[in-house]
C-alpha cells in the first residue's frame, strides 16, 4: 500500500462513499483529504467536527474494551465509530501504529448506495496496510 | 528658533489591510513571501526552522519539540541505529534522503511515514510560527536530510497553526503550561483520566515542561499541550513557579510583608504573544512574527540561526555552540539542553507572564469572580496595547519571585485563591496627582490652615460607606491611601492605588506634602460625638513621611479609638 492519497482513493472506490479524510484527533488535523466534505463546510471543519468525536470515543472509559480482551493499552482502545443519519452513514476507523499517533480514516457513505458491513471490513483492511504496508 | 513644519516620516508599520485580506492573517509575512517566490531552501526563525521546496514546506524542525527521529524510534518503529545509518548516509549522498532509505530497506511503510512525518511538521511548524521577537532569515537552497515526503503549502500550514493557537486557547486559555515545569496540583489518581493523560501525569514532577514530557513520551509536543491544556482546565496540573526565597509554607501577608521593600508592579499586559481567539481578525497581525521587525538583539538572532547554520557548517562557532547538532539528537536519547535553553530564552521574550502573585491585583481580580486568569483586570491596567521592550517585560519576574509562594497557580477557578489580604501594591511613587476636592470638609473644619503648596485634601463625604470604617485594619502601617474621585474604597481595590513606599525613598518635593493628607480619607464616621483626633501619635506616623504630619482636622475612626483605648489603657 503506497501513501495517504493512494488509500483514501482506495476508501473512495467503495461504493456510496462520498468523501473520506484521514484526521489527527488530538489536534483535528486533517492529514489527506479526498471527495466531498460532510456538512457542506470545508474539509477542515468536518475533520475538525470528526476528531471531537473520535477524542471522545477514544478517551472515555466507557468505551474501553474489558480487562482480558487483548487490548494494549497502546492502542486506541476503540475499532471505529459508526454514525447514521437519514441519508449517510459515516464511519471512522481508528489506526493502530507503531508509533504515537492518534489517527483515524473518517469514511462519508451515501445510505441508499453504500453497504455499511462492507464499508467497515474494508475500512479496517485499509487502515492496516496503511499504516503495516 | 525656526519652528519646523515637515511631518515626522511615516513608521514602518505592516499594512493590516493585506493580513486582513487572508483569511487567516499572517503568522509570517516572510514565509508568504517566499512561497510566492517558490524559494527553497530553509528559514530560520526563533523557535524552529521550515524547509521549503519550490515555494511548499517539506520539513519542520523546533526545539520545543521532539522531531521525527525520536517519534519513530520512541516507539520502537524504527531501530536507533537504523535511523543513524540512514541520516549518516543520506548527508553523505543528496541523493539518498532518510524518508527513501527507510521506505526502500522497508523499515515504514509509505503511508505510515507520510502519517508521522506530517504530524511532525504540523507540529514543529506550530512552534516555528509562533510569535517572535527575533527577524527570521532564510537561507537559499538548503535542504534536509529528511527529504521531501509530502510537502505542505504555506498557506495550508498557517492556517493550521493559527487553528492551532485557537484550539489551545479554547481549551483552556491560560498558556503557563505550554512552557513552564509543571507539577501536580492533587494527586492523579483520584480523577478519572484517560490513558494517554495518565502517562502525561506518571511524568509530572514539578520539573519537567510540556516539551521534556513530550519528548520523553516520544510525542508531538502539541498533543501533549492539548493534553495538558485539558489537565489544567480539570484543575490537575498548573504551572510550577519558580521557587520562592521565603519558606514554601509562607501565607499571603507574610510574603507581601517580605516583599514589601520591593516595588510590585502590576503586571503589564502581555504584549503580542497570547493566541488570538479565533482563526481570523485583527489581532493576528499583532501577533504575528516580526520576520523583518527592528531592535532584535543580535544574541537572538544567532541562537536561532546557530541551529541551521551549524549543520551547513557556514558560520564558525557561536556562544551558543554547543547546539551542534540541535535538530538531530541522538535517536533515543532526549536531547534536552537545546530545548530548554531556547525554551527559556524564548520564555523571557515571548511567552505571556506568569499570573501575578496573590497579593497583586490578580488576586483582587478572582475576588471580583473572574472567569479567566487571562481575562482577569489586572493586564490591562495601564498598559494595555503597549508593546513593551524586553527589559520591563523581565522586570516584573524578579520583582515577584519573593512574593510567588507556592499558593499561586494559575487555574483559579477550581480553587479560589487564599483569603489574601489585600496588601499595598508598594512601588515608588510616581507623582502623585493632585487630588480633587471632592468635598470641602464641611464638618471637620481645619484646625490649622494649609500651607500653600499643597493641594486640597480628599475628604469623603460622611455618609459615603461610613459603617465600614474597620476596613482600614489597625495592624496595617502604611496607612492606605484611597483614590478620591472613584467612589469605591474598599481596601480589596488597593492595585490602583500608589502607596508611598516605607523606605526613605526620597519623594518628589510636590508629593511630599501631599503623602501625609491622603490618610484623610478614611471615613469619618458620621457619629457626631466622636471628636476630631487631636494629633496623630507620633508611632503612627509613616517612617517615610518626610514631610511635618499636619495636624489631623478629620476624625479617623481608628485613631480616635486608638487614642480613647491608650487613655483608658493609661488611666488604668
Amino acid at each position: 500500500m503506497p501513501g495517504i492519497d493512494e488509500c483514501l482513493l482506495e476508501v473512495m472506490r467503495l461504493p456510496g462513499a462520498r468523501g473520506a479524510a484521514l484526521v489527527d484527533w488530538t489536534s483535528g488535523l486533517p492529514l489527506g483529504t479526498v471527495g466531498d466534505p460532510p456538512g457542506g463546510e470545508d474539509h477542515d471543519t468536518a475533520a475538525a467536527e470528526a476528531a471531537e468525536l473520535a477524542r471522545l470515543a477514544a478517551e472515555h472509559g466507557a468505551f474501553t474494551p474489558d480487562e482480558g480482551a487483548g487490548w494494549d493499552s497502546s492502542e486506541p482502545p476503540v475499532e471505529d465509530v459508526i454514525i447514521s443519519n437519514r441519508d449517510s452513514y459515516h464511519v471512522l476507523r481508528f489506526l493502530r501504529a507503531t508509533y504515537e499517533s492518534s489517527v483515524f480514516l473518517h469514511l462519508w457513505l451515501d445510505r441508499d448506495e453504500g453497504n455499511l458491513a462492507l464499508a467497515r471490513i474494508r475500512l479496517g483492511d485499509l487502515a492496516g496496510r496503511l499504516v503495516l504496508g | 528658533m525656526t519652528p519646523v513644519n515637515t511631518p515626522p516620516p511615516r513608521l514602518p508599520v505592516r499594512d493590516p489591510s493585506s493580513a486582513r485580506q487572508r483569511p487567516w492573517g499572517s503568522v509570517s509575512p516572510m514565509l508568504n513571501r517566499l512561497a510566492a517566490e517558490h524559494a527553497t531552501g530553509v528559514l530560520v526563525r526563533e523557535r524552529g526552522t521550515l524547509y521549503l521546496s519550490g515555494g511548499r514546506v517539506v520539513h519542520a524542525e523546533s526545539p520545543a519539540t521532539p522531531g521525527i527521529d525520536v517519534l519513530l524510534t520512541a516507539g520502537g518503529a524504527v531501530d536507533p541505529d537504523g535511523w543513524q545509518r540512514a541520516v549518516e548516509g543520506a548527508e553523505a549522498d543528496p541523493e539518498r534522503p532518510v524518508s527513501r532509505t527507510l521506505i526502500s530497506q522497508g523499515v515504514l511503510s509509505q503511508g505510515q511515514l507520510e502519517l508521522c512525518h506530517l504530524g511532525s511538521l504540523f507540529d514543529a511548524a506550530y512552534f516555528a510560527l509562533a510569535p517572535s521577537s527575533a527577524p527570521g532569515h532564510f537561507r537559499y537552497g538548503a535542504w534536509h536530510w529528511m527529504g521531501a515526503v509530502r510537502p505542505v503549502p504555506v498557506s495550508a500550514l498557517e492556517r493550521e497553526t493559527m487553528r492551532r493557537r485557537s484550539l489551545l486557547n479554547r481549551i483552556w486559555p491560560d498558556p503557563s503550561t505550554d512552557t513552564a515545569p509543571l507539577s501536580l496540583i492533587r494527586p492523579a489518581r483520584t480523577a478519572q483520566v484517560c490513558v494517554r493523560r495518565q502517562a502525561i501525569l506518571d511524568l509530572v514532577d514539578g520539573r519537567r515542561t510540556a516539551t521534556d514530557i513530550a519528548r520523553e513520551l516520544g510525542r508531538p509536543a502539541f498533543h501533549t499541550l492539548v493534553d495538558l491544556r485539558r489537565l489544567a482546565a480539570a484543575g490537575l496540573v498548573a504551572a510550577t513557579h519558580r521557587p520562592a526565597p521565603p519558606a514554601p509554607g509562607a501565607t499571603g501577608p507574610a510574603a507581601e510583608s517580605g516583599a514589601a521593600p520591593l516595588p510590585l508592579l502590576p503586571w503589564p499586559a502581555p504584549p503580542a504573544s497570547l493566541p488570538p481567539l479565533s482563526g481570523g481578525g485583527s489581532g493576528q497581525d499583532s501577533g504575528s512574527a516580526p520576520d523583518d521587525a527592528p531592535g532584535q538583539t543580535p544574541e537572538t538572532t544567532r541562537s536561532a540561526v546557530s541551529g541551521a547554520e551549524a549543520r551547513y557548517g557556514s558560520v564558525p562557532a557561536q556562544p551558543h555552540g554547543d547546539r551542534t547538532s540541535p535538530d538531530r539528537p541522538h535517536p533515543g536519547q532526549p536531547h534536552r539542553e537545546p530545548a530548554q535553553g531556547n525554551q527559556a530564552h524564548a520564555g523571557q521574550r515571548c511567552a505571556p507572564p506568569p499570573p501575578p502573585s496573590p497579593g497583586q491585583s490578580y488576586a483582587d481580580g478572582l475576588h471580583a469572580g473572574q472567569a479567566h486568569p487571562e481575562r482577569a483586570p489586572y493586564p490591562r491596567q495601564g498598559l494595555a496595547g503597549q508593546v513593551l521592550p524586553a527589559p520591563f517585560l523581565e522586570q516584573p519576574t524578579a520583582r515577584t519571585r519573593p512574593d510567588s509562594g507556592p499558593s499561586v497557580r494559575p487555574a483559579p477557578l477550581v480553587r479560589p485563591a487564599p483569603p489574601v489580604r489585600p496588601a499595598p501594591p508598594v512601588r515608588p511613587a510616581p507623582p502623585v496627582r493632585p487630588a480633587p476636592l471632592v468635598h470641602p470638609a464641611p464638618l471637620v473644619p481645619p484646625v490649622q490652615p494649609l500651607p500653600p503648596a499643597v493641594p486640597p485634601r480628599p475628604v469623603r463625604p460622611p455618609d459615603d460607606r461610613a459603617g465600614q470604617p474597620a476596613r482600614n485594619h489597625p495592624d496595617v502601617d502604611t496607612p492606605l491611601p484611597r483614590r478620591p474621585s472613584g467612589g469605591r474604597h474598599r481596601a480589596g481595590q488597593a492595585p490602583a492605588v500608589t502607596v508611598a513606599p516605607p523606605t526613605p525613598a526620597a519623594p518628589t518635593p510636590e508629593t511630599a506634602p501631599a503623602i501625609p493628607a491622603v490618610p484623610a480619607v478614611p471615613a469619618a464616621p458620621p457619629v457626631p460625638a466622636v471628636p476630631a483626633a487631636p494629633a496623630l501619635p507620633p508611632q503612627r506616623t509613616p517612617a517615610a513621611a518626610p514631610a511635618p504630619m499636619p495636624p489631623t482636622h478629620f476624625a479617623d475612626p481608628d485613631v480616635t479609638l486608638l487614642q480613647r483605648l491608650r487613655a483608658a489603657l493609661e488611666a488604668l
